[in-house]
């Protein structure tokens, strides 16, 4: 038997793959190297135009801001203007008994061509004196 | 233990029996209280709407009437709901009226009388808020509000 030559196939490929990379042998850089690869590159950038290269700065944060206010006044929109509800008759912002009155006044002033019907008016009344704002009066 | 004795402590047994069935029997029908609920403003007042509490938690509503003031709706709007189910710590009334500034009333006037049965035997604490007050024309006005309690049986 020869261990020199079965030994390396019983190990895990993983285990192979591993030792072959360790084994492989390095490259040996001259600092002189890197030197001309860094001068190089320093003098390509520099010979790029000035304006290209500060655009994407210039229009990035502006972009930015925007997007955020925009986005913050998405967010913020439905509690600083409160869509008015539709049982808020006198606009006061709440719903209490002058909303009441409001429509009986309307129905009275314009009868049926008001659109409210007493049914509605009711409806309204039974609904600002639940105790159970959930549940229909 | 003599005849006279036995009969005596029969007797005796029959009464307790006789007080226990009838104190079990009887539901305790408590007493009943009105809780007047009075507006007061300089300018007549076309509607309203008060909320009604119980300080202690519990109150069992039995009625709810009108006040003075015919021109307004009798019995005022409430969650007919919550006063049937039984006990409940509060109650909201609310009722208007379209009559002109004239009929209104002004000054110090009732606006509803709840009547309450009290089951407990704490004296009830009720507290009331003007939730709203208006003109004739739907202006808000600053009322002030006022409870008076009268026992009843």
């Amino acid at each position: 038997m020869e261990p020199t030559t079965e030994q390396p196939e019983t190990l895990p490929p993983a285990i192979a793959s591993r030792l072959r990379r360790l084994d492989r042998a390095e490259a040996i850089l001259d600092p002189r190297t890197d030197g001309a690869v860094l001068e190089a590159a320093r003098s390509y950038f520099a010979a790029r135009p000035a304006a290209a290269r500060a655009r994407r700065a210039r229009w990035a944060v502006p972009l930015g801001a925007a997007a955020a206010v925009l986005l913050a006044a998405v967010l913020v929109r439905p509690i600083v203007f409160h869509t008015p509800s539709a049982d808020d008759v006198d606009g006061s912002g709440r719903v209490d008994v002058l909303d009441v009155l409001a429509l009986a006044r309307m129905r009275a002033a314009g009868g049926d061509a008001s659109g409210i019907t007493d049914a509605r008016i009711e409806e309204l009344a039974y609904r600002i004196v639940a105790l159970d704002s959930r549940r229909a009066p | 233990m003599s005849r006279r004795a036995r009969v005596l402590h029969a007797a005796l047994a029959l009464l307790g029996a006789a007080a226990v069935l009838s104190t079990t029997a009887q539901p305790n029908a408590g007493t009943f209280t009105t809780v007047d609920v009075f507006v007061d403003s300089d300018t007549p007042v076309a509607a309203w709407q008060v909320e009604l509490t119980e300080q202690r938690g519990a109150m069992q509503i039995v009625g709810i009437e009108r006040g003075d003031d015919s021109t307004f709706r009798d019995p005022p709007f409430y969650d007919r709901v919550a006063v049937e189910r039984g006990t409940t710590d509060r109650i909201v009334l609310a009722s208007f009226s379209l009559s002109g500034a004239a009929q209104l009333p002004r000054g110090k006037v009732r606006i509803a009388r709840v009547h309450v049965r009290a089951t407990g035997a704490a004296q009830p604490d009720y507290e009331a808020r003007l939730v709203a007050a208006g003109t004739v024309d739907g202006r808000p006005i600053d009322a002030q509000l006022s409870l008076e309690t009268q026992p009843g049986r």
